[in-house]
């Protein structure tokens, strides 16, 4: 497999490799290079989030007293939607494009390739949350602020991308792709979304710190697995 | 074209001698453990009390299901461990073989896991007075289950690359059983953590003749698991090497 890597390139032009972290730099750029171009993922992103709060109003009509029951579990709802729509797209259009078989035979680690595109869907979420939660603040009359909130809306997030970015990968790969990847992704994300949920509960409640930590514990447990475990096994997915 | 795909067999698992065993096992052990759950194994008192609750009626059968519900869930459990092996395996090695062990355990543990979900349903029926509560670990269960048919679907809209489905199939087969410890922190023993006395009601220590009656079940049950797991296997392979023979006769037709 680790030859495999680096495509064609020779021993000594191996040897002269930008370093791990810095092909993670560049691919970085390069994602956000075309994301503030053409805000080609950035924009139905936050608008489908946007449209999904406004259907929950509809659904669970949200102005009475369960507000602060369900809201986090709709804030996730539509972190979690919008997550596997922005992850469909940035690997469902390299593949579209051939643009993916252009990384490959570039001579880069694929576990660059990986960290880039999870980090990539990871700062567009985290630009998505914020706007997400104060709309969600407006619309809910909710206390989505509150600073605890600024610990496990990045830990989610990543849980969703590390997994979420091998399984895009695959599921563009797949015959009816768009199904594939929540029937692939929302059972492994089982921990995080309950996680999550509880803690972004437990800190609007304002619980103790000792009551929303074994939460916290699921999130920083199953981000670091996965997150290795993916880098390893992106190699796996892109052979060909 | 992948190593190995065009030769199906290794030594290990081309000759199968143990399914006879498994066989002979599984005939002894079946009727034996019926025996046990059904007959042997005493009434339970816990089991009368909750049902007393729920309708009403004193009546501690339906516990006996424990005596089959545990056993499947237990041979899921050990069908999902071969899928990581078998998943691991094929990608270190690139033999066909361990995908179709990986291929082979999952459907079995899918079985398995739904038999395990439509018990825990008819025992929660007269326990909860309702087949489904949202109970800790059968929720656990429910979502393996939904893992593991996730496994299925994404093997069958592969494609026409076998390689590469058995490729992401390993990855899925890897990355779910290091999800399957996660899952439990967060949907059982974090939630049971927070309501301790459910902990000590319903698991009380077992009396000698039923936790007899429930060893007897599971290695039983893990028997008949091994068993169904390894047909299948050789039904694999047997198709595998029936598709190489016919290809070989293909060519030797086509050849003047």
């Amino acid at each position: 497999m680790a030859g495999a890597r680096t495509g064609t390139v020779s021993a000594e032009a191996e040897r002269s490799l930008p370093s791990f972290a810095f092909q993670v730099w560049i691919l970085l750029g390069k994602e956000a290079a075309i994301e503030l171009r053409s805000k080609e993922l950035l924009l139905p992103v936050v608008v489908f989030a946007i449209v999904a709060l406004v259907s929950f109003h509809f659904a669970f009509d949200l102005r009475g007293d369960v507000s602060p029951l369900v809201a986090p579990g709709i804030l996730w709802i539509a972190i979690f939607f919008s997550g596997m729509l922005a992850l469909g797209r940035s690997l469902g259009r390299e593949t579209e494009r051939g643009s993916w078989e252009g990384m490959l035979v570039a001579p880069l680690d694929r576990g660059a390739l990986y960290l880039s595109k999870a980090l990539a869907t990871f700062l567009l979420l985290t630009v998505l949350e914020a706007v997400l939660l104060p709309v969600g603040a407006l619309f809910f009359r909710l206390p989505f602020l509150v600073p605890g909130l600024f610990l496990v809306l990045p830990l989610g997030t990543l849980g969703v991308t590390s997994v979420g970015t091998l399984f895009a990968l695959m599921a563009a790969n797949t015959r009816a792709r768009e199904a594939m990847l929540p029937i692939l992704l929302l059972p492994l994300l089982v921990p995080v979304m309950v996680a999550s949920v509880k803690a972004t509960g437990g800190f609007i409640d304002g619980l103790s710190w000792g009551e929303v930590q074994p939460w916290i514990g699921v999130l920083v447990a199953f981000d670091l697995i996965f997150l290795t475990l993916s880098t390893l096994l992106f190699d796996t997915v892109t052979e060909e | 074209m992948e190593r190995g795909l065009s030769q199906p067999k290794t030594g290990v698992l081309s000759t199968l001698g143990w399914l006879d065993l498994l066989w002979l096992l599984s005939l002894v052990g079946i009727p034996t453990m019926l025996y046990l759950a059904l007959v042997w194994a005493p009434e339970d008192a816990v089991m009368a009390e909750l049902v007393y609750r729920a309708t009403g009626v004193r009546d501690g059968v339906a516990q006996r299901i424990f005596y089959t519900h545990v056993p499947m869930a237990m041979a899921a459990y050990i069908s999902f461990f071969l899928v990581f092996l078998g998943s691991l395996l094929y990608l270190w090695r690139r033999q066909i073989v361990w995908d179709i062990v990986a291929r082979s355990s999952a459907e079995v543990g899918v079985v398995f896991t739904t038999l395990a979900l439509i018990t825990g349903s008819l025992w929660g029926m007269p326990t909860w007075g309702a087949p489904w509560a949202w109970d800790a670990r059968l929720t656990f269960t429910l979502v393996l289950w939904l893992i593991y048919i996730a496994y299925l679907m994404l093997r069958s809209a592969g494609g026409g690359n076998p390689a590469r489905t058995a490729r992401y199939a390993a990855v899925l087969g890897i990355v779910g059983f290091f999800d399957i410890p996660l899952i439990h922190w967060a949907v059982v023993i974090i939630p049971e953590g927070m309501h301790p006395f459910i902990v000590s009601e319903s698991r009380a220590s077992l009396p000698p003749e039923m936790l007899f009656t429930l060893i007897v079940a599971i290695l039983t049950f893990a028997v008949l698991a091994l068993l169904v797991i390894g047909q299948r296997i050789r039904l694999e392979l047997a198709r595998e090497e029936l598709e190489n023979l016919q290809v070989a006769m293909d060519r030797e037709r086509s050849a003047p």
